[in-house]
């Protein structure tokens, strides 16, 4: 009897976690798909399959533009920070040098560090960027000048962290496997490339993910550098949208908006469950 | 000719170059310049050219009248509600986190569900939890008061979010609910670390379950809640969008990111804001140094 008790007690326990934790989502999926007289009835379970919170925000709202900005800052951003930190993870975990662990350091307090501390420098070098950028190109492309300064903020802190988690992964390579191309004379660089680069795919790919979904989720620099409908990303153009009437928020169109946004995260995040995980302990535990 | 670790030095110090562009040009330069700027006049129409004018941002007398971000009530308010927010959400997520952590060791069909709805929170965005939890929590429509209605605890639906007494409380339970996961993995990597006997040790004597928890095994993973609370306590110190998003307009929540990021984008005060920002910089500076003393994570090399 005592071991029947004990089972229920183990998944009741669990459902809680699970309960709590998806709950929330759950909710939000539910009101985005109804219709705009059932969201306002608090209910558990959907009465009713409307698409139109989708329709409106797809056809009708510059929700679309806003994805595709957050995808190409996301995606630049990734892109240079991973190679600019597979680099240097190699120099972190692989050579011995004098002041390596102190310039591990140096990076792990510039990842603490408080956005705010560095927002004013940032503006004025913005207004700088702009003047630049205004002078160099034509006009037209300027909406994506705000693009490109994101990109160029987002990668800066992004670095902190990626150098870590990659410095950490890379430290878990065996010597050996180096060590026979180094008495072959291979160069640092084949060696990164040709022996170091299909272990560490998976890892690289895992910390990517992290990053991007930081560059996704990011609110502070992309409420403060962007200005206008087109060249806003997704976290500032769910925080915009707003009724036509005053206190009337149209919790339908923010909810749908927050499934759209949510979804390809959560998906990634189910796939890639035990990556994610020993790549935020990596990220944290080793350093 | 060189050695072959010799050459490997070299290439390492050239592959370390552009990380250290990176850092000097994204922390360093902007770092310096606010600093700059918090002894200037800057506001928005000579931002871009300011005049050095001394520490009156920080402090000043005139006319025997106090002035300066340290003069200003609101600012030293901001400084409180942030500190009580970390404490108190921090706290939070580490009881939550080490409680997920010990149900995700449970092995049975459910483990697989467990490990992966813990995940999804931290997945979200700030703001889409924000505005999932200040829908749920709406006074007329919310799932929540609707709940508690049909309990008969509350009779008329409560705006939880709006009103100044509850929001604090709500901001942190959202906090702790994005956050608890990430300290959840922590620990659980943590407890996977442990030999396999001291978790048995803890499941022989079912009636003391607990005692052992406190005296076998929470002693063996402090390092990793020390590391989770560092982590989590830097973050929740520099706290924005949950502040910013739930009640931006109120004074009673301010956090001190919000109270310098409204001085520089709102007043455009830019040499008042830039000096919150130092402030609150070295504030955060303070607590870090000791978190780390205390944490000895500087020694990182000896923690492999």
């Amino acid at each position: 009897m005592n071991k029947v008790y004990d089972k229920i007690f183990k998944y009741s326990l669990q459902m809680i976690v699970i309960i709590f934790c998806v709950f929330p989502f759950y909710y939000s999926v539910m009101t985005s798909l109804e219709g705009s007289s059932a969201v306002f009835e608090p209910n558990f379970f959907p009465t009713e399959i409307n698409p139109k919170n989708y329709n409106y925000l797809l056809f009708e709202h510059n929700f679309p533009q806003t994805i595709l900005n957050s995808l190409f800052v996301a995606t630049v951003t990734v892109s240079i920070s991973i190679t600019i930190s597979y680099f240097a993870a190699w120099s972190l975990s692989r050579v011995n040098f004098k002041g390596r662990s102190m310039f591990l350091f140096v990076i792990l307090a510039i990842s603490m560090f408080p956005q705010i501390a560095v927002l004013t420098g940032m503006y004025q070098l913005f207004l700088n960027f702009k003047d630049f950028y205004f002078n160099i190109f034509d006009l037209r492309v300027k909406g994506v000048t705000s693009l490109l300064w994101l990109c160029f903020t987002y990668t800066m802190f992004n670095i902190p962290f990626t150098v870590w988690v990659l410095t950490t992964f890379m430290k878990g390579v065996p010597k050996e496997i180096e060590e026979a191309a180094i008495v072959d004379g291979a160069s640092s660089f084949l060696i990164l490339r040709k022996i170091f680069l299909p272990i560490m795919t998976p890892a690289i790919f895992t910390t990517a993910i992290m990053a991007m979904i930081a560059v996704w989720n990011e609110f502070l620099f992309a409420l403060t550098f962007t200005a206008t409908n087109s060249d806003r990303t997704i976290t500032v153009g769910i925080a915009l949208i707003n009724g036509t009437i005053e206190y009337e928020v149209p919790w339908g169109s923010i909810m749908a908006a927050s499934v759209i946004v949510t979804v390809p995260l959560v998906i990634i995040t189910l796939l890639l469950q035990g990556r994610i995980m020993s790549g935020l302990t990596a990220g944290s535990i080793k350093g | 000719m060189k050695s072959v670790s010799e050459l490997r030095k070299r290439t390492a110090f050239i592959f370390l170059i552009p990380v250290t562009i990176v850092l000097l040009s994204s922390a360093l330069y902007p770092l310096i310049s606010t600093l700059y700027l918090s002894l200037t006049d800057a506001e928005l129409e000579n931002f871009l050219d300011p005049n050095y004018v001394g520490f009156i941002n920080y402090l000043e007398n005139y006319e025997g009248m106090w002035y300066g971000v340290l003069a200003d009530s609101l600012f030293w308010n901001s400084v409180r509600n942030t500190i009580v927010f970390s404490v108190f959400s921090v706290s939070l997520e580490v009881i939550l986190g080490i409680s997920f952590a010990l149900i995700m060791l449970i092995e049975n069909k459910l483990k697989w569900f467990v490990r992966a709805a813990v995940l999804i929170p931290w997945a979200i965005p700030t703001i889409v939890s924000a505005r999932m939890f200040e829908w749920m929590l709406q006074d007329q429509f919310g799932i929540f008061n609707y709940i508690l209605i049909g309990m008969g605890i509350i009779e008329q639906g409560k705006a939880w979010t709006t009103d100044p007494q509850t929001s604090m409380i709500v901001i942190i339970i959202i906090d702790a609910w994005k956050t608890s996961p990430f300290v959840a993995i922590l620990v659980y990597a943590g407890l996977k670390a442990l030999p396999n006997e001291v978790l048995e040790a803890g499941k022989v004597d079912g009636t003391n379950g607990i005692t052992q928890f406190y005296y076998i095994i929470l002693p063996l993973i402090l390092p990793a809640i020390a590391v989770a609370i560092v982590f989590r306590g830097l973050d929740a110190l520099r706290v924005f969008d949950l502040i910013y998003l739930i009640n931006a307009g109120s004074k009673d929540i301010m956090s001190m990111t919000v109270y310098a990021r409204r001085e520089m984008f709102e007043y455009s005060h830019f040499g008042f804001g830039a000096a919150a920002s130092t402030m609150l910089t070295l504030i955060i500076g303070v607590i870090a140094v000791i978190f780390i003393q205390r944490t000895r994570l500087h020694k990182l090399d000896e923690m492999e």
